[in-house]
C-alpha cells in the first residue's frame, strides 16, 4: 500500500486545527465565560447554587468536547498503531509527534477543568498543592541563595589565602634580616614561594569563571520560584470564599506565608546579586597580587644581602682554622692508607717467596731449572741483601708516618678553637671543628690494629731474613760448585760454555729424548721391553754413569751420550733394539740420574706407562713411590697417573696410586 | 535502525496509553461533576 505523505501531512494539519486546536479554544472561551462569573458574598443562598450548577455544566459541556477531541486523536493513535509498519520512519515520528502535541493540549485542557473544580469544590487539595509548591520554591530559592554563597566564600578563601601568604612572605623578610644563622637564610625557597604563587593565581582564576556560572544560573532559578509563587499568590486570591471556616482560615494562612516567601525570594535575590558582583570584582585579588610581587622581589634582595651579611661574619681566624682542621681530615686518611701499605706485609710475602725457591733449589739438588730466569731469580734471592734494604726501608717508612700522624693530631689539639659565645653560626661552626678534632682524636685507636699487626710483622721478618741467609749461603756454595764443574766439562770438552748455555743444552737434549721415546713407546712390545732391561741393564747404566758430567750441580747429557747406548743396543736387536735401548735407557737415565726433575710429568708418565705394560710390575711400585718426590710431583700429576693406572684396568696399581696421593698430601701438609 | 524502531513502538504504545489515561480522567471528572450537581439539586430542593 502506498503512502502519499502529502496527504498525509494534510490530514493531521486538518485534524490537529479543525479537531483539536479549534475545539480546544472553543472549550476555553466559553469556560472561561461561565466561570468567569464570580460568586459573590452579596448573592442570595440559591443565587449561589444557581452559579455553581451554571459553572458546573459548563465544565461537562467542556468536558464533553474535550473527551470527543480525545477520541478524535485516539482515532489517529489506532491509524498510526496500523500504518506504522507501512510509514516511513520519518513519516511515523511526525505522525507520532503531531499526536503527542495534540494529546498535551488534552491533558492541558482537562488540568484546567480539574483546577476550576478544585477551586469550587476541592479548595483544601489545591491549597495543599500550593503549600508544597510554596515550599519547593522556597527550597529552591534558599539553595540558590546558600550556593552562590558557598561559591562566593570559596574563591574568597582564595584571596585570603594569597594574603595569609603575603604575610609569610613579610614574616619571611624579617627572618632573613635578622637571623644570624646562615641556613636560615638558604633554607628560604624563592623558587617554591613563587611557584605557590602562581598556583594560588591559577586557582583564582579557575574558581572566578566558575562561580560566575553558577551564581548566574541560581539567580535565573530564583527569579523563577519568584514568577511561581507570584503565580500561587494570585492563584489564592481568585479562590472564591469557601463556607469551610477551617478551609478560609487555610487560605489565608497560606496566603499569609506565600507572601513571607516571596519576600525572603526577593532578599535572596539581593544576597545573590551582592555575591554576584563580588565575584566579578577583582580588585582585592589585584591589590594582593601587586603586593605579593613587590614582597617576593624584595625577598630575594634581603636574601642576597643577608648572605653577604653572615659570609662576612666568619673571621678569618675562623675560616684558616676550619680549613686547616678540613686538611688534616684529609691527611690522616691518607696517612692511614699509606700506613697499612707499610705494614711489611707484602714483603714478608717476598722473602716467603725467595724462601720457597731456595728451599727448591736446596732440596732439589740442582740450581738448573727449565727456566734460565728462575735462575736468575735464585741468584738474586740469593743475596738477602737487597731484601733486607728494602724491608728497612718499609719499617722506616712506617716509623715516619706514625709520626706524622701524631704532628698532626698535636696541631689539631693545639689549634686555637673558638670559644662558643657569640652567633649561633660561630657555635655550630665551633661544634663541627670539635666533631672533626675527635675524629683525628680517634685515628691512633683505629691505628692500633695496624700497629700490633706491624711489631707481629717486623718479628717474622727478621726472623726470616736470618732463615733467608742460612739458604742463601748454601744456595751459592752450590753456585759455585757448578761452576767449578763447568768448568772441568770445559775442560774435557775443549770448550768454553757458560753455565746457562750448559743449561740450554741439557734442556734441549732432554727435549729431543723425550720426544724421541714418547714416540718410541707407542710401537714397544713388552717382550721386547724385559728382554732390553735384563741385557742391556748394567751396561746402559755404566755408560749413563760415565757421561753423568755434574752429578750435583747440572746434568748435561748430550745428543752424543744418547746414540752411545742406541749402538749399544743396536747390537742386540737391530732397529727394533734401537728404540727399546733407548727407553730402557731414557727409564733408567730418569731413575738414576734425576734428570726426571727438569721434566717431571713427561718422566712420570713414561715410566709409568711402562711399568704398566710389564708383568708383574707390582713389586716396582715402591720404586715409583720414591719418584714422586714432593717437591717436584704434584697432586694434578699423580691424578693423572692413577687415571693411567685405570684405563690399563689395573685397579690394584689405581689403589697403590692414591695411597700414595694421600701420602703426598701430608707431606705437603 | 532497531533500536530506532523499537524507540518509536515505545512511544506510539505511550501515545496510546496517555489516550486511555485522558479519556478514563475526563470520564471520571465528568462523574464528579455529575455527582456533585446532583448534590447541589437536592441541597436546593431543601
Amino acid at each position: 500500500m502506498s503512502v502519499n505523505k502529502n496527504e498525509i501531512a494534510e490530514k493531521l494539519n486538518e485534524k490537529k486545527s479543525n479537531e483539536v486546536t479549534t475545539s480546544l479554544q472553543d472549550i476555553r472561551s466559553s469556560m472561561e465565560r461561565i466561570l468567569g462569573s464570580d460568586i459573590s458574598s452579596g448573592d442570595s443562598r440559591l443565587e449561589k447554587i444557581n452559579k455553581t450548577i451554571e459553572k458546573l455544566n459548563a465544565m461537562l459541556s467542556g468536558l464533553t468536547d474535550l473527551y470527543e477531541v480525545n477520541e478524535g486523536v485516539g482515532i489517529h493513535v489506532q491509524e498510526l498503531i496500523a500504518k506504522k509498519d507501512t510509514l516511513s520512519l520519518e513519516e511515523t515520528k511526525e505522525y507520532a509527534s503531531t499526536i503527542h502535541g495534540s494529546l498535551g493540549e488534552v491533558n492541558s485542557q482537562l488540568q484546567s477543568i480539574n483546577m476550576a473544580y478544585d477551586k469550587m469544590f476541592n479548595q483544601d487539595k489545591l491549597l495543599n498543592e500550593f503549600n508544597i509548591a510554596l515550599n519547593n520554591s522556597m527550597n529552591v530559592s534558599d539553595n540558590a541563595s546558600i550556593d552562590s554563597a558557598n561559591v562566593f566564600n570559596t574563591l574568597n578563601a582564595v584571596v585570603q589565602k594569597l594574603g595569609q601568604y603575603k604575610d609569610k612572605i613579610s614574616k619571611d623578610i624579617d627572618t632573613v634580616k635578622t637571623t644570624d644563622k646562615k641556613e636560615v637564610v638558604e633554607n628560604v625557597n624563592i623558587d617554591e614561594i613563587k611557584a605557590d604563587y602562581e598556583r594560588m593565581k591559577n586557582e583564582y582564576i579557575t574558581k572566578k569563571n566558575s562561580a560566575e556560572g553558577v551564581i548566574a544560573n541560581n539567580d535565573k532559578e530564583n527569579d523563577e520560584e519568584i514568577n511561581n509563587v507570584e503565580s500561587i499568590i494570585k492563584e489564592i486570591s481568585e479562590l472564591d470564599e469557601s463556607s469551610d471556616p477551617n478551609i478560609q482560615r487555610k487560605k489565608e494562612d497560606l496566603m499569609l506565608n506565600a507572601q513571607e516567601n516571596l519576600s525572603e525570594m526577593n532578599n535572596n535575590k539581593d544576597a545573590i546579586e551582592s555575591y554576584k558582583k563580588g565575584v566579578s570584582d577583582s580588585t582585592a585579588f589585584t591589590d594582593l597580587c601587586n603586593e605579593a610581587d613587590a614582597l617576593i622581589t624584595r625577598l630575594e634582595s634581603e636574601k642576597k644581602s643577608s648572605l653577604d651579611r653572615l659570609d662576612s661574619n666568619i673571621t678569618d681566624l675562623e675560616k684558616n682554622n676550619m680549613y686547616r682542621l678540613e686538611a688534616l681530615y684529609k691527611e690522616v686518611g691518607e696517612r692511614e692508607g699509606e700506613m697499612k701499605e707499610l705494614n711489611l706485609s707484602s714483603d714478608i710475602k717476598d722473602v716467603n717467596e725467595v724462601l720457597d725457591r731456595l728451599d727448591a733449589v736446596i732440596k732439589g739438588g740442582n740450581i738448573a731449572e727449565n727456566d734460565l730466569t728462575k735462575l736468575e731469580e735464585a741468584k738474586k734471592y740469593a743475596d738477602t741483601a737487597e731484601v733486607k734494604t728494602n724491608v728497612n726501608k718499609s719499617i722506616k717508612a712506617y716509623e715516619d708516618k706514625k709520626l706524622d700522624l701524631g704532628k698532626m693530631l698535636e696541631e689539631a689539639e693545639n689549634i686555637e678553637m673558638i670559644n662558643g659565645e657569640g652567633s649561633e653560626y660561630r657555635k655550630r661552626m665551633y661544634n663541627e671543628m670539635t666533631e672533626q678534632k675527635k675524629w683525628i682524636g680517634q685515628s691512633p685507636v683505629r691505628m692500633n690494629d695496624d700497629n700490633e699487626m706491624f711489631s707481629i710483622n717486623k718479628l717474622q721478618m727478621e726472623s726470616l731474613l736470618e732463615f733467608a741467609q742460612e739458604k742463601s749461603d748454601e744456595v751459592k756454595k752450590m753456585i759455585s760448585e757448578c761452576e767449578k764443574r763447568i768448568k772441568e766439562r770445559n775442560d774435557i770438552f775443549g770448550d768454553d760454555i757458560s753455565i746457562e748455555q750448559a743449561i740450554k743444552e741439557t734442556q734441549e737434549n732432554i727435549k729431543n729424548m723425550n720426544n724421541t721415546v714418547g714416540e718410541t713407546m707407542k710401537n714397544l712390545k713388552k717382550s721386547q721391553l724385559e728382554a732390553l732391561r735384563e741385557v742391556n741393564q748394567v751396561e746402559i747404566n755404566d755408560i749413563l754413569l760415565d757421561k753423568k758430567v755434574f752429578p750435583a750441580g747440572v746434568s748435561v747429557v748430550s745428543a752424543d751420550d744418547v746414540t752411545d747406548v742406541i749402538d749399544k743396543v743396536r747390537d742386540y736387536e737391530g732397529d727394533k733394539g734401537e728404540q727399546s735401548a733407548k727407553v730402557n735407557y731414557d727409564a733408567q737415565e730418569y731413575s738414576t740420574l734425576g734428570l726426571s726433575k727438569y721434566v717431571p710429568e713427561q718422566r712420570d708418565l713414561i715410566v709409568l706407562l711402562e711399568i704398566i705394560k710389564t708383568p708383574g710390575v707390582s713389586s716396582e711400585f715402591d720404586k715409583l713411590k720414591d719418584l714422586f718426590n714432593p717437591n717436584i710431583a704434584e697432586i694434578p700429576l699423580l691424578g693423572k697417573v692413577s687415571k693411567a693406572f685405570n684405563s690399563a684396568q689395573r685397579p690394584d696399581l689405581v689403589e697403590a696410586m692414591n695411597v700414595a696421593i694421600e701420602e703426598k698430601k701430608k707431606l705437603i701438609n | 535502525m532497531n533500536d530506532e524502531k523499537k524507540q518509536i513502538n515505545d512511544q506510539i504504545e505511550e501515545l496510546q496509553k496517555q489516550y486511555l489515561d485522558q479519556k478514563t480522567a475526563i470520564l471520571d471528572l465528568k462523574n464528579m461533576i455529575e455527582t456533585k450537581k446532583k448534590e447541589l439539586r437536592n441541597n436546593l430542593n431543601k
